[in-house]
C-alpha cells in the first residue's frame, strides 16, 4: 500500500527519471486510482488513469508535499479528469446501470477469466447498492472505500472539508444502511 | 435497528477494511467490503511496466520550474447561491422544522400554507431533504453548527430544480439564518424567535414570486444586527465574521500558490462552503474541477484556505437580495 518511509526517495527518484521509481508509484496508486474511476461510472477507465499518471509525471518537480499530499494530488487529478470525460460525453456523472456494468465488465476488467466472471456479479450487485448514493455521497464514499483515502485525503481531493466528508460519508453508510436493511440489494441484508 | 447512529470508530474501520465493534453493522461492513473487493484491481504487469517507462520519460523531460501543484483547492463555483440556501436551510432547520410535517400538508388560505411555500421553495417537504433538514435540526440542537450547515449543503446538493430565482427568494432568510448561526447559545433563542416571526409574516403575505423574495427580505432586515443590514456597509466589512460558513468569498481566485488548496482539518468554519464542490444541482458543481491540475494548489499547507470564511456575514444575503431589489 503506502511508500511510508520511502515516498520521499521514490519522490526524488521519480522526478530524475527513474523507471524503478514510477513504478513503484504506479503500482502503489494506480489500482485504487482506476478503482474510484470505475466506481464512479467513468468512460475509459484505463485511459483515464494513463492520462492521470502522465500529467502527475508531467507536474512531478512542481509538487510540494508528503505522501498523503501526494495521493490526494493523484486523485484530484483523476476526479477532475472524470469530469472533463463525462461533460465531453455530455452526461451527467453517474454510476452505471446494470447493463453498462456487465459490459465494462466484459471489456475492461483485468485478471483472470475466472475472476472476471465472480467479478462481474459483483460489480452488479455492488452497482445496485451504490445506486442509491447522491453524486457527492459516491464521491466520497468510494475515495474513502475504493481509493483507500483518508478523511483528510478525500477532502483535500475533492476540494472539501473534513467536516463535509464525515458528514456525507456518515449519509452515504446509513443510505447503504436501510437499503440492505430494506432488501433492496443482492446483498442479501438482514440487519437485527 | 437502521436508526442507531454508527460511531466514528466504527465507521472508520468499516471504511479501512476492518470489522466494526457492532455486530449490527455486518452486513453492512460486508457490502462495504465487498465495493471495495469489487473495485480495487491489479494492474497487469506489462502495462504497468511499459506504463512507467513513459511516465519516467516524461518527467525527465519535463519543466523543472513553474509554481507548486498539489491537491485541489476549494470549488466556488455555484457555493455563493448554495451557501445562501444552505444558511437559510439551517435557519429552517432551526426553526420551523418542526412545523414542516403539519406545513407540508397546508392548503392556500392555511396558517402554514406560506411556511408550506417557503419550505417547498427550499425543497424540505420533497422526500429525502427532509430527513436531512431532521439531521440538520438535530446537529443544530447540539450545536454542531458547522456539521448542520455540511448537512444542509449536501441537502442542498440533491436538489436539482431549484433556479436562481428561487434562491434569490432565500436572502431574506439567509439574514435571519445566519443572526441565529452567528450568535452564540445565549442570544440564539431570541433570534430563533425572531426567525420564527419572519416565517409567521411570510404564512400572512399574499405576495409571490420575486415579490414574495423581497417582502421577505424586507422583512429579514429588521431582524439581522443595523450593520449587516447596511449592504454597503456589509460590502465593504471585512472579515471578522465567526462562524458564517458559507465561503462566498472564495470565488475562483487566480489559480495562484498562496496554499489554500482546501478546507482541511481544523477550520472547520470553511465547511458547508468547501462542500459545494461537486455534484448538486447539474449547473454549479465543477467549474474548478474543470480546470484540470494544472492549477491545482501546493498539497503540504492546502488547509490554511484563508479567503474561506471571511466577511459573509450578512454579505451573501445582502448581495444577492441587492440584485433582487429593483
Amino acid at each position: 500500500m503506502a511508500l511510508g518511509d520511502y515516498f520521499d526517495s521514490v519522490l526524488a527518484a521519480a522526478r530524475t527519471g527513474a523507471a524503478w521509481a514510477w513504478e513503484s508509484l504506479y503500482r502503489d496508486l494506480a489500482g485504487n486510482v482506476g478503482g474510484y474511476l470505475r466506481s464512479r461510472g467513468a468512460p475509459d477507465v484505463e485511459d483515464l488513469v494513463s492520462e492521470t499518471f502522465l500529467s502527475v509525471a508531467k507536474d512531478i518537480h512542481r509538487f510540494e508535499g508528503d505522501e498523503s499530499d501526494f495521493r490526494s494530488w493523484v486523485f484530484t487529478i483523476a476526479h477532475r479528469r472524470m469530469q472533463d470525460a463525462f461533460r465531453k460525453r455530455g452526461r451527467e456523472v453517474r454510476t452505471m446501470d446494470g447493463d453498462t456494468a456487465m459490459e465494462v465488465a466484459e471489456t475492461h476488467w483485468l485478471g483472470d477469466t475466472e475472476s472476471d466472471a465472480m467479478n462481474a456479479m459483483s460489480l452488479i450487485e455492488v452497482e445496485s447498492l451504490i445506486s442509491h448514493l447522491s453524486e457527492a455521497q459516491r464521491d466520497v464514499l468510494m475515495l474513502r472505500v475504493v481509493g483507500d483515502l483518508s478523511v483528510a485525503e478525500a477532502a483535500q481531493a475533492l476540494g472539501r472539508s473534513e467536516g463535509a466528508v464525515k458528514a456525507i460519508q456518515s449519509r452515504a453508510l446509513k443510505v447503504l444502511r436501510k437499503k440492505l436493511a430494506d432488501g433492496a440489494s443482492p446483498f442479501d441484508g438482514r440487519e437485527r | 435497528m437502521t436508526s442507531r447512529r454508527i460511531s466514528d470508530a466504527d465507521v472508520e474501520a468499516m471504511l479501512a477494511g476492518r470489522r466494526p465493534a457492532d455486530p449490527e453493522l455486518g452486513v453492512l461492513s460486508d457490502a462495504v467490503d465487498g465495493i471495495r473487493r469489487t473495485y480495487v484491481t491489479e494492474m497487469d504487469d506489462a502495462h504497468v511496466v511499459g506504463l512507467s517507462g513513459r511516465l519516467a520519460a516524461v518527467a525527465a523531460a519535463a519543466p523543472l520550474d513553474g509554481g507548486p501543484v498539489g491537491a485541489s483547492r476549494p470549488s466556488s463555483s455555484g457555493t455563493r447561491r448554495r451557501g445562501a440556501i444552505a444558511l437559510a436551510l439551517a435557519g429552517l432547520g432551526a426553526v420551523a422544522f418542526g412545523g414542516a410535517a403539519m406545513a407540508d400538508e397546508a392548503a392556500p388560505g392555511d396558517f402554514l400554507y406560506g411556511l408550506d411555500r417557503a419550505l417547498e421553495v427550499v425543497g424540505i417537504n420533497n422526500g429525502g431533504a427532509q430527513e436531512r433538514l431532521a439531521e440538520v435540526q438535530a446537529l443544530l440542537a447540539d450545536d454542531e453548527v458547522e456539521q448542520a450547515l455540511d448537512t444542509s449543503v449536501e441537502a442542498v446538493e440533491d436538489m436539482d430544480g431549484m433556479d436562481d430565482d428561487e434562491a434569490e427568494e432565500l436572502t431574506g432568510l439567509l439574514h435571519a439564518a445566519e443572526s441565529v448561526l452567528n450568535e452564540g447559545s445565549e442570544q440564539s433563542l431570541e433570534r430563533r424567535e425572531q426567525v420564527a416571526a419572519m416565517l409567521t409574516f411570510m404564512t400572512q403575505t399574499e405576495l409571490t414570486g420575486r415579490e414574495f423574495g423581497q417582502a421577505v427580505s424586507q422583512h429579514a432586515r429588521g431582524i439581522v444586527e443595523p450593520e449587516a443590514a447596511d449592504e454597503d456597509a456589509v460590502a465593504a466589512e471585512g472579515g471578522s465574521g465567526s462562524e458564517p460558513a458559507v465561503e462566498e468569498d472564495v470565488t475562483d481566485e487566480a489559480p495562484g500558490n498562496s496554499g489554500n488548496a482546501n478546507g482541511g482539518a481544523g477550520n472547520s468554519k470553511e465547511g458547508s462552503g468547501s462542500s459545494g464542490s461537486n455534484a448538486g444541482g447539474a449547473k454549479s458543481g465543477d467549474d474548478a474541477g474543470s480546470s484540470t491540475d494544472e492549477d491545482a494548489k501546493p498539497g503540504p499547507n492546502s488547509n490554511s484556505n484563508p479567503n474561506a470564511t471571511a466577511d459573509t456575514r450578512g454579505n451573501s444575503g445582502d448581495k444577492s437580495k441587492s440584485t433582487s431589489k429593483d
